[in-house]
């Protein structure tokens, strides 16, 4: 089963002469348990459609299932839920909130839902990403490395259908980077956790298991990496 | 799961107890006025109480007549003549007219046993009244006069047809402070001068060991039965107790006036809140929007906002309280230390819990606006760049139809309240469109911000390109200028309304005064002899100046009823006479057979300009009316009429009037009444009624700015604030400016004069709704006020309101230096 499925949407900003069409007719199906890396050059529609399949912006046409859940025609309120109990985000920049400790930062979605925290994801969680003595430290005490990983593990806490990451490794040195997309592609393997990147970085993109290429607003191609080794 | 997102908002807060200050610091300092108002009050009332008394300790008993007639002759015999009475003081006041009754120099005659414990007076020098037309002066009223021990005063009753008595100066004596000038005498003195016999009320000293509760058992029963006089008795004690409570209640009615200004100030402060927050919310918008990413519902940001809107103004509310009340428990000592006395506040901990509980409320009442508008954020804010989050969106169309609907009120009501003027209802009206033009100009700023600069800010372009970079930097945020303009507005609205209604009154009572004293001195001579010989004598001194003469008699006007006097001058002689206006017709005009009227005689006389009337007395003058004046005749009399139709009426005297030169009033009042001796005559300083009412126009301006001063104060908080939490977030485009070569210095002046005009721009704002409304005000109140524009003083607001919020905005200027060229790059 799809963990999000997009069909035939069209996201159209400005009216009349002045209409770009972002999205023109996409369609896509996002298996469970699988990595997929979105790429295409600067306005192709790529941070577009991400923002659409995620619940943050509103699409002109088309439909979007996130599990059993249709985003489309969803009040403001119910689509912050999803958000709160389907998605996990990680951003390339401005990822944590400043005031709060790690530890607060990843059960912070937990907290807003007014949910338990699961103990034992959360310890495995951050076990798996070598967290587990920075807990206590504000993101201005760790590196752009653990900051990552703090917001990978606030992402994974939630078990959400899905993780958007919107290039997790834009701000990042190249090691860091390549850890960040290793705990991503763990993740998914280990954790069976469905993860939908969008990146312009054909590293990047090689630790998934399927790129989708988009270009003015259309999906021009779709390759599968079988063989990235396990 | 709110408490999360709460603690989110609140760990801000806590990290950086600075930044909550600065965000609540308007709420501090109106907290800090309005507990200070009510520590202010606690003092005066309690020190009102401990030490007002105008009954003596002394008094045992005090029989007095309530209302209607005074106690009659036989009722005080009745009191003195009781068994067990050691002594009775009558007291009453009567006051008179000295010298010549147009001279105006007032006199209460008060009257006193001069001596013993039902005394309230001391004796300086001389001896004190022994016989009837005899007086003591008050040290006060004898330097004032110019009267000596041994002289004589003339004085009138209101009775204008009455004659003066006249009565011998025996000594002068020190009695409690008041405005008026004071003399005493003993009560039947007083009683047989003015005429009036019997007292509103005798203070009764009781022989030791004397039965006072069957002293007033005994006068309830025969005393209070008359119906013409209400006669109460009640012992000394309960009399100083309601005195003071007597006064306590005047107190009540000046502090429910300040009261009102405080709470205008507190609207300033709310006001200052509401825009604080909704700048430091728009700095937090990108966490805000991370915080509806992952999750978080609308209403518990808002929630969380508005709880952190109360715990703000809790603390500063707490922090302004306390420290209002270290400075109430150190006035007494501060007091003290100039020679008064103040009965300390206490800690009124009920006033103190609810202006803090207050303070939490009006604050979480201002941070529902913007936490509405924060809340609503969408949650792609959080990936957007910083950059794009500062443009401001433009003024939406719900916001542009409210504004010119308000805006359509405040005119409808203002045209129906201009048909309703002199009615009763009047300012209340005035109050409304007060009101809602306040309201339009809210929803409106941001459009106008503009355009007012386009025209406000020409002169700081000129100045270059740091002139140029504040005027863009104002213009690039106009809803945040607007939001903080508003508010200074709102203190130079009232600033300039009051200034144009003190100016309108000072021009009102110029020309009163012009009328009532048109010189600083006057000789008012009985007989003619030797007048002419003086005045040339007065004419000869350099200390004196436009020495002019006048006559003077009374005439009745028609109906015989109404008694003015009407007086023979050249009008055009002094320069405060030339000041003097016509309501209507022409002052020059005046000739033989013709007559200028005060408005007081035209009206008993039903004339007007042109009609022809006959002013009675032991003769008679048939005069035309060519011109009525706006208020009094010369000296306060009804009629301006030419010497020969003067002498018609007979019975005249003759007085001159002079200003003087040089030298000091004194210096020249004691030279005046040298050289005026040979005439018999009598000298009346005009002057110094005319610097009375100078000092109480004065003095009502100067409480005024005062209580004001406060919504000023609370803007130009707002500005400082404004300015540092602008510059807070700003730090890449200082850092920018910087790396583009602009010095430490400039960019300090760039972030001042962004502050000043915030100032400029309310100030402008200010002006051209307050001087509108003033004129408005002035009209209902149909006190015949002329209307002023006075530019000097407008100019000065103006121009004082731009350079204190410049100054304002230089701390936080300081800071915006500090940033390092290096920041322009950072993101983040």
């Amino acid at each position: 089963m799809a963990a999000v499925t997009a069909t035939d949407l069209v996201k159209v900003y400005g009216t009349g002469d002045r209409a770009v069409r972002a999205l023109d007719g996409v369609s896509a199906t996002f298996a469970r348990g699988r990595f997929t890396a979105i790429m295409g050059p600067s306005g192709s529609g790529k941070s577009t459609f991400m923002h659409c399949l995620a619940g943050l912006d509103t699409v002109t046409s088309g439909r979007i299932t996130i599990g059993d859940t249709e985003l489309t025609g969803l009040s403001d309120k119910a689509l912050t839920a999803v958000r709160r109990d389907q998605i996990g985000f990680v951003f390339q920049a401005f990822n944590l909130l400043p005031q709060l400790t790690a530890r607060q930062n990843i059960t912070l979605p937990a907290e807003l839902a007014g949910r338990a925290v699961d103990r034992d994801l959360f310890d495995h969680v951050v076990g798996v990403l070598g967290i587990g003595d920075r807990l206590g430290h504000r993101p201005c005490e760790l590196s752009g490395g653990q900051q990552q990983r703090v917001a990978l593990a606030r992402a994974l806490s939630t078990r959400p259908e899905v993780i958007f990451a919107d290039e997790p490794t834009g701000n990042l040195d190249s090691r860091s980077g390549a850890e960040v997309l290793g705990f991503l592609r763990d993740s998914v393997h280990r954790l069976g956790q469905t993860v939908v990147m969008v990146t312009h970085d054909p590293d990047a993109a090689g630790y998934a298991d399927r790129v989708l290429t988009l270009a003015d607003g259309r999906i021009v191609k779709d390759t599968a990496l079988q063989d990235i080794a396990r | 799961m709110t408490a999360s997102v709460l603690r989110t908002q609140l760990s801000g807060v806590s990290r950086r107890p600075g930044r909550l200050l600065t965000t609540g610091l308007s709420v501090l300092v109106a907290a800090f006025v309005v507990f200070g108002t009510v520590l202010a009050y606690v003092i005066v009332t309690r020190t009102t109480l401990d030490t007002f008394s105008e009954t003596p300790e002394a008094v045992s008993l005090v029989v007095y007549a309530a209302g209607g007639e005074p106690l009659n002759p036989e009722q005080v015999a009745e009191v003195r003549g009781t068994a067990g009475v050691r002594q009775a003081a009558g007291r009453v006041t009567a006051t008179f007219t000295v010298g010549d009754a147009s001279s105006g120099n007032e006199l209460e005659l008060i009257a006193d046993p001069g001596s013993g414990p039902l005394s309230r007076i001391t004796l300086l020098s001389g001896g004190y009244p022994r016989s009837d037309r005899e007086i003591a002066m008050d040290r006060r009223a004898a330097a004032r006069l110019g009267t000596t021990v041994g002289g004589t005063l003339r004085l009138h009753t209101g009775d204008r047809s009455g004659k003066p008595v006249t009565v011998t100066v025996t000594g002068v004596v020190d009695g409690p402070r008041d405005a008026a000038e004071r003399a005493y005498a003993h009560d039947e003195a007083v009683a047989r001068i003015s005429g009036n016999p019997g007292f509103p009320r005798v203070d009764v000293l009781a022989a030791d060991g004397a039965d006072v509760q069957s002293m007033m058992n005994g006068w309830s029963e025969r005393l209070l039965h008359d119906p013409r006089a209400y006669i109460s008795v009640t012992t000394g004690e309960a009399m100083r107790v309601r005195e003071a409570h007597d006064a306590v209640r005047q107190l009540d009615q000046v502090f429910a006036l300040v009261a009102m200004f405080v709470a205008i100030a507190v609207v300033a402060a709310a006001l200052v809140a509401t825009s604080t927050f909704r700048i430091v919310f728009a700095q937090r918008l990108r966490q805000l929007a991370l915080l509806r990413t992952i999750g978080a519902q609308r209403n518990q940001l808002i929630l969380a906002l508005a709880v952190e809107g109360a715990v703000t103004g809790l603390v500063t509310g707490a922090v302004g309280v306390v420290l209002a009340q270290l400075a109430g428990l150190a006035a007494p000592a501060v007091a003290a230390a100039s020679g008064r006395t103040l009965t300390g506040p206490g800690v009124p901990l009920v006033a103190a819990v609810a202006v803090v509980a207050g303070a939490g409320l009006l604050t979480a009442g201002a941070v529902l606006a913007p936490a509405f508008a924060a809340a609503g954020v969408a949650p792609l804010q959080a990936l957007r760049a910083a950059s794009t989050l500062a443009a401001e969106r433009g003024v939406a169309a719900p916001r542009l139809v409210a504004g010119l609907l308000l805006v359509a009120a405040t005119g409808g009501l203002g045209w129906r309240t201009a048909g309703r003027m002199g009615s009763s209802d009047a300012l209340i009206h005035l109050v409304g469109v007060g009101a809602l033009g306040f309201g339009a100009l809210i929803v409106l700023g941001p459009v106008l911000i503009r355009p007012i600069l386009a025209v406000a800010g020409w002169p700081l372009r000129r100045l270059g390109s740091t002139g140029n970079l504040a005027v863009s930097g104002i213009g690039g945020t106009p809803r945040r200028a607007a939001a903080v303009s508003v508010v200074v507005a709102l203190g130079v609205t009232m600033l300039a309304g009051t200034v144009v209604g003190i100016s309108s009154l000072r021009l009102w009572t110029d020309r009163e005064m012009a009328a009532r004293t048109p010189a600083d001195l006057a000789m008012f001579a009985e007989s003619p002899d030797g007048l002419d010989e003086v005045m040339a004598g007065v004419r000869a001194d350099p200390r004196f100046r436009d020495v002019t003469p006048f006559r003077m008699a009374d005439f009745t006007a028609l109906s015989g009823n109404f008694s003015h006097g009407a007086i023979a001058i050249d009008m055009a002689a002094m320069p405060a006479l030339r000041r003097l206006e016509a309501a209507t017709g022409n002052i020059a005009a005046l000739g033989p057979g013709t007559v200028i009227l005060s408005a007081v005689a035209a009206s008993d006389f039903g004339a007007r300009v042109g009609d022809v009337v006959t002013l009675r007395s032991d003769g008679a003058a048939r005069v035309e009316v060519v011109a009525i004046l706006t208020g009094d005749a010369p000296l306060r009399m009804g009629a301006v009429l030419t010497s020969a139709d003067l002498d018609a009426l007979g019975n005249s005297s003759a007085g001159f009037l002079a200003d003087v030169a040089t030298g000091t009033r004194n210096e020249a009042l004691a030279e005046f009444r040298r050289l005026s001796g040979p005439a018999g005559a009598e000298v009346a300083v005009l002057a110094d009624e005319r610097d009375k009412a100078d000092g109480e126009v004065s003095s009502l301006f100067a409480a005024a700015l005062g209580l004001l001063g406060l919504t000023v104060l609370i803007a130009v908080v707002g500005v400082g604030t404004t300015t540092g939490l602008s510059v807070l977030e700003r730090t890449q485009e200082f850092g920018l400016a910087r790396a583009l070569g602009l010095t430490r210095a400039r960019l300090r002046m760039m972030v001042g004069l962004e502050a000043g005009l915030y100032g400029l721009i309310g100030a402008v704002l200010g002006v051209v709704l307050g001087v509108p409304m003033a004129w408005l005000t002035l009209e209902s109140l149909r006190l015949d006020l002329p209307l002023t524009f006075p530019v000097g003083w407008l100019t000065t607001i103006v121009v004082a309101i731009a350079g204190i919020t410049v100054l304002a905005g230089l701390l936080p200027a300081r800071r915006a230096a500090r940033v390092s060229p290096v920041a322009a790059l950072a993101i983040d």
